[in-house]
């Protein structure tokens, strides 16, 4: 699914977080979405499903402009995406086999054998054994965010929404995420978007990589365009350099 | 600071817009909640889990807070019906006033402590957690899936913890005047029978529904909008307790000028 973003805006009374971004995800390919802490990338992700409204601008889905749809009108696009939210999201009260299972069984008529064999499937994935029994409480922060990953993927979605699938992982696990991105784009062709504060791990999974700061996009290109900049703010980023032209905000 | 004797106003004047532009807000949430009953998927498994945590885990205090509002009203009635020799309608006075007031609205304040304020802490969680935002982004109408089966479930449980409630109590009353006021036992039971009218009881029963509506809707819009973090939850749970039970006694003197 290819999705343009065009001239999106939002402020959250006097704070302009996302000041015109132009953004195209290109369809099977996996783009990367870079940036301060606090710059808009998970207010970026969260108007493209849907849960935000943008002040103007337009988010254009497989040539449908969601941004004035209806939910009811929505949700036939929203049952092609996978999202992991940013703090997992886990449902607190169902056991971590039961959260895997949740789109299952509200989305496919599958048997609850069936189901479970998915469960285990996708637990498998993302290297959990065992757990399908624990509530979310009784996990750790890096288990938490593989299990909300494994209900992302849990209906084979079109699109994966992936918002910092790493951040709190061990970098061997990185890699095993960035490499399960990676496979599910090469085999399914899938559409990812996924924001990251892993440099390494970006270069690695990136098609596009955007770069988002003081709300707009400051760089769109392959990772070789980003190798190569001579941009000061986004080599400052890329450097991980307190010193610099790009902004701290306080 | 200076004094400014207008200020009352002007804070009763703003407190009551914000009062009115949430009532609003609550009565939307209810009239969508039940539009969504008749919308499939129905997920029955969230009723029965619903009914349980309302109906089932509130009867004990039901039952407690029961017992005891007979046993003290049939105590306070005594001393008055004594004055002029009336003790045979303590019976039909208490089962009076808990049929048509008592077993309505203690039943419900009791249940708003416990039901509505964790179904506001619980939505709160939710809303704070962005499990609600997951919800919606797997395709389930969060209001459909977490409000529908809370609504349905305490309309019809809090008629049914009235019934107990009023049982309870006439019990708790009958042992007072039969065992320690001495009042003959089968006359309170026929006086009693005989005083009081179905249309007493399924009034009462009515009231109970309504206020079951009530809080099971309050509750729910204060979890759902809750604002960030864990203070936003603490408040949304205070802000369920305290709008609902003052909606269950401005309702309570509508509905018994109309119905009565
Ligand atoms: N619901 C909201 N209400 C008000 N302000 C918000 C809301 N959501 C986000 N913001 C603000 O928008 C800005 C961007 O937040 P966002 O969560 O998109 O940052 P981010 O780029 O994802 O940061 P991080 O890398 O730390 O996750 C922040 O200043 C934040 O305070
Ligand atoms: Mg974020």
């Amino acid at each position: 699914m290819r999705i343009d973003i065009k001239g999106l805006r939002k402020s959250f009374g006097n704070n302009v977080v996302l000041d015109g971004i132009d953004l195209t995800i290109e369809d099977g390919k996996t783009t990367v979405i870079v940036g301060q802490t606090g710059c808009g990338k998970s207010v970026l992700i969260k108007h493209i499903i849907g849960l935000l409204k943008p002040d103007s601008g337009q988010i254009v889905v497989n040539g449908v402009d969601i941004t004035g749809l209806k939910h009811s009108e929505f949700t036939g696009i929203l049952k092609n995406f996978g999202v992991l939210f940013q703090s997992s999201a886990l449902f607190d009260s169902m056991t971590v086999g039961e959260n895997v299972a949740f789109p299952l069984q509200e989305h496919t008529g599958l048997s609850p054998a069936k189901v479970m064999d998915i469960v285990k499937e996708k637990l498998a994935i993302v290297g959990l054994k065992g757990v399908e029994r624990l509530y979310p409480s009784e996990l750790s922060g890096g288990m938490k965010k593989r299990v909300g990953l494994a209900r992302a993927i849990a209906l084979d979605p079109k699109v994966l929404i992936f918002d910092e699938p790493t951040t709190g992982l061990d970098p061997v696990m990185s890699d095993t995420i960035d490499n399960l991105i990676m496979n599910t784009q090469k085999h399914l062709g899938v559409t990812s978007i996924v924001i990251s504060h892993d440099i390494a791990g970006t270069f690695k999974i990136a098609h596009w990589i955007a770069m988002l700061y003081k709300g707009k996009v400051v760089l769109y290109g392959s990772p070789d365009d980003f190798r190569n900049t001579k941009d000061p703010i986004v080599r400052q980023f890329l450097e991980r350099r307190a010193e610099g032209p790009l902004q701290v905000e306080a | 600071m200076k004094f400014r004797p207008m200020a009352i106003f002007e804070y009763i004047g703003a407190r009551f817009t914000v009062l009115m532009e949430e009532l609003g807000g609550i009565f939307s949430t209810f009239l969508q909640s039940i539009g969504l009953l008749f919308v499939p998927p129905f997920r029955l498994k969230l009723f029965f889990k619903q009914m349980e945590f309302i109906g089932v885990e509130s009867s004990f205090i039901v039952l407690l807070t029961g017992a005891f509002t007979g046993m003290v009203f049939a105590l306070q009635t005594s001393y008055a019906f004594r004055l002029f020799g009336a003790e045979n309608l303590i019976g039909p006075s208490v089962a009076l006033s808990l049929a048509r007031e008592l077993g309505p609205v203690l039943t419900g304040l009791m249940v708003t402590g416990r039901v509505g304020s964790a179904m506001a802490a619980e939505l709160g969680t939710m809303r704070v957690t962005e499990q609600i935002d997951a919800l919606s982004t797997m395709s389930i109408n969060p209001v459909q899936y977490l409000i529908t089966p809370r609504v349905l479930s305490s309309i019809i449980m809090l008629p049914m913890l009235t019934v107990l409630f009023d049982f309870i109590g006439i019990i708790g009353s009958y042992f007072m005047a039969v065992f320690l006021l001495g009042i003959n036992g089968n006359r309170f039971i026929s006086d009693t029978i005989y005083m009081v009218d179905l249309k007493d009881v399924y009034v009462g029963l009515l009231k109970a529904a309504v206020f079951g509506a009530i809080i099971a809707v309050v509750g729910c819009y204060e979890g759902y909008f809750a604002q960030k973090g864990a203070e936003g939850v603490g408040k949304a749970a205070t802000q369920a307790v305290v709008i609902s039970s003052v909606s269950i006694l401005i309702a309570d003197y509508f509905l018994t000028a109309l119905l009565f």
